[in-house]
């Protein structure tokens, strides 16, 4: 016999037979390896305490103690009993799966990151786990066998983690035969995580400032005009066109509501100066506010009721301003809460008249309840009735666009053919992305639902892959260069996404497209863009 | 003398070795492939294998070409290490943002070895073998540096996002309070030298 010392003493063929396959272990009992890059920092004790949310104290993801109530077992319990009898949705949600695995493989961050539990009906069995456990005849009697598990801590960082890796984007809904909305189920998950005051803070930080200041970025009014004056000023240095723009005006015509991600950063800030150039030339009498002054509702993130206190502002400002009905920028889950919950919530808006159309005269009769139109749905109807202002399409002739179908305008809205109409009345070059890519099966940005922030890159980065391959394709077959979105978070976050799996795409808004192509009433010989880049032709001249 | 022998024993080992890899190639590729997805948990291995859409599977479809790719220059004559490049970043890409130790990320590149012996089994000559393992670890080389590159685009990224959000700002300040044109000044944004790239990724 040899000596440990000695080679002979060890199994050579053992030795090197290495196994990369990962352990086999069943989901309920792999716990959650908290990993710089996929998760997001926790809500700041301030935020909390602002929005009067509970347990408001400072924490640390990684480490043990999340310093939770007590009786946190009690509150969540509670918490889900409660939820099951108010929201009908949920609790049908919670029975009727059969698992049978068509929303397995549609979710981006499952196809991007290969975590099996990132697939929708395991997600959701993380919580329908406890609801078996804790509300079911059979899972009471049975457990484990009948699919229920015990509420741990355990189970809680679970929760957090993966409800913070999906966009709600309902993606996987589309295929869903029964239609159960993973998203809503995400919904509850953080709502019953926020009654331990865990939050995350890209998302409790924003609803806070809206609370405050009307708007997630915490612009006040006075920073808010000062910007504006500083886009008329970029605008007449572009355009020659002064421009004097509305804002808080009573009596108005329309209120225009849009994020505020567009008013502060790129490149979000050539549609918003879009917005006015083009508002000006059709000479609409509109306004913006400084208190409603957020279209973006993190609300939506946090829980039922934060949210409707924050979309209150939109209905108190028309109100007070006495306009007769709102128009909507181009922003994402904004428009899923104004379609789907605005009107039940903080409705009905009898004091604003059905959304006309002052220059065409169309009635936008889908809008009879909710009082608010898309400003794509605006722009197009200028468009089919020959009143928008004349374009030069050559002006975008530099960009090969394609139009990337943000989630919630898309499947929570269904608005499918107006950008595309718009896109195509003002740019030559316009491709679309693979058919499975699109519409409503299109694929997130990866930093919706509040993801979008900077420490979970490589979180967004996975979830991001399935859009930037469908990008790269486009650009490799047609030469894209462009990818024009209507949503604020998708304008930030995938510039980034292009940055890594489709270098040298750039993204823009559609309304900066607009603006680029329209030929203002008195303008000066227009040499740049919105961006300040040489149009094209006018570099060789 | 010796260095006429030496030559020509190189030569008969990159005629035998491109001979029998030849023949070999595409099941060498399909066992590596199939190693590579089991390196995921086995339901993300079970989708990995099955849908072949390279838009619903774009991991896939990027592990099925950049394998074989690999495989043909495994076979080759001789290693083009700008075509390997090529190939090991499709899949590297995607593994440097994936839950992975870094160790875990890279076990790719080393499974091709047991892949070959595999597939070669009996008719597997010592000095084939050799050779094939010089060229793994010399694709192993690359593979490091490919990872490497990735994560540092991904902490640029993540830099470049935060100063992309306080650009219009600080922008706005230079040009009321110092007298700066933003445009003078290299910006944020302003793209990647080659140098500092690298590699194109």
């Amino acid at each position: 016999m040899a000596k440990f010392d000695e080679m002979a003493f060890y199994d050579h063929k053992e030795m090197t037979n290495i196994s990369y396959a990962p352990p086999a272990t069943p989901w309920m009992d792999t716990p959650v390896q908290f990993r710089p890059g996929s998760y997001i920092y926790p809500g700041k004790a301030r935020h909390l305490e602002y929005l009067g949310l509970p347990n408001a104290r400072e924490w640390e993801v990684t480490e043990n103690d999340w310093k939770l109530q007590d009786n946190w077992k009690q509150i969540i319990l509670e918490g889900m009993a409660d939820r099951l009898q108010r929201f009908r949705s949920f609790k049908l949600f919670m029975d009727i799966c059969v698992r049978c695995g068509a929303c397995a493989d549609k979710c981006h961050f499952f196809i991007g990151g290969g975590d099996p539990k990132n697939m929708p009906v395991l997600r959701a069995e993380l919580l329908r786990s406890i609801y078996r456990k804790n509300f079911t005849a059979m899972g009471k009697v049975m457990g484990k066998i009948a699919g229920g598990r015990p509420l741990t801590i355990d189970v809680i960082k679970e929760w957090f983690y993966y409800f913070f890796q999906c966009t709600e984007c309902r993606r996987c809904s589309v295929f869903c035969p029964y239609g159960i909305d993973t998203a809503e189920i995400t919904i509850m998950g953080r709502e019953l995580l926020g009654l331990l005051g865990i939050y995350v803070n890209w998302i409790i930080e924003p609803a806070a400032n809206c609370f405050r200041t009307g708007n997630h970025l915490g612009i006040q009014p006075h920073t808010m005009k000062d910007i504006f004056d500083d886009f008329a000023t970029d605008i007449e240095d572009i355009t020659g066109i002064s421009l004097d723009i509305p804002f808080n005006k009573k009596g108005a015509e329309v209120l225009f509501v849009t994020p505020s991600g567009d008013i502060f950063a790129e490149p979000g800030i050539y549609t918003a100066m879009g917005y006015c150039l083009f508002f000006n030339e059709i000479g609409l009498d509109y306004t913006w506010s400084t208190y409603a002054s957020e279209g973006g509702n993190f609300g939506l993130f946090t829980s039922n009721e934060v949210m409707k206190r924050l979309n209150s502002k939109i209905y108190a400002e028309a109100q007070r301003l006495g306009v007769k009905y709102i128009i909507g920028g181009e922003c994402g889950h904004m428009w899923r809460v104004l379609h789907q919950y605005m009107d039940t919530m903080n409705g009905p808006a009898d004091f604003l008249e059905t959304p006309k159309n002052p220059i065409t005269g169309t009635v936008f009769e889908h809008a009879k309840s909710t009082k608010m139109i898309h400003i794509m749905e605006f722009m197009a109807d200028l468009i089919k009735n020959g009143k928008m202002p004349p374009v030069d399409k050559s002006r975008n002739d530099d960009c090969v666009v394609t139009f990337h179908d943000s989630c919630n305008p898309a499947r929570g809205m269904g608005i499918f053919e107006e950008p595309r109409y718009v896109l195509r009345h003002v740019c030559n070059n316009f491709v679309e992305m693979p058919e499975n890519t699109i519409r409503e099966q299109t694929f997130c940005c990866g930093g919706g639902a509040g993801l979008g922030t900077d420490e979970n890159m490589e979180m967004r980065l996975r979830g991001g892959l399935p859009r930037g391959a469908a990008v790269k394709h486009v650009q490799d077959e047609h030469g894209v260069n462009r990818l024009s979105c209507m949503c604020a978070i998708d304008r930030a976050t995938l510039h980034t996404v292009c940055e890594y799996w489709a270098h040298g795409v750039e993204v823009c808004g559609i309304t900066e497209l607009v603006a680029n192509a329209m030929i203002c009433k008195g303008e000066k010989k227009r040499e740049i863009n919105m961006r300040f880049q040489p149009l094209p032709g006018a570099e060789q001249e | 003398m010796q260095t006429r022998r030496l030559a020509y024993q190189a030569h008969w080992l990159s005629i035998m070795l491109s001979r029998t890899l030849q023949l070999k190639r595409e099941a060498i590729a399909q066992r590596w492939l199939y190693s590579v997805y089991d390196s995921y948990a086995p339901e993300t291995a079970k989708f990995l294998k099955k849908k072949k859409d390279p838009f619903d599977n774009p991991v896939g479809a990027r592990m099925v070409a950049s394998t074989a790719g690999i495989c043909e220059q495994i076979c080759a004559d001789e290693l083009d290490a700008e075509a390997v490049c090529g190939h090991l970043i499709e899949i590297i890409k995607v593994r440097a943002v994936q839950d992975m130790s870094p160790s875990k990320a890279m076990s790719f590149v080393f499974s091709l070895k047991d892949a070959a012996r595999q597939e070669l089994g009996q008719e597997a000559d010592a000095a084939l073998l050799t050779e094939i393992d010089r060229r793994v670890d010399q694709i192993a080389l690359f593979a490091f540096d490919i990872y490497v590159k990735c994560r540092e685009q991904m902490y640029q990224l993540r830099v470049n996002e935060v100063k992309r959000k306080v650009k219009t700002i600080i922008n706005k300040f230079n040009k009321e309070n110092c007298g700066v044109d933003p445009e003078d000044e290299p910006g944020e944004d302003a793209p990647l030298t080659s140098t500092q790239r690298g590699v194109e990724l």
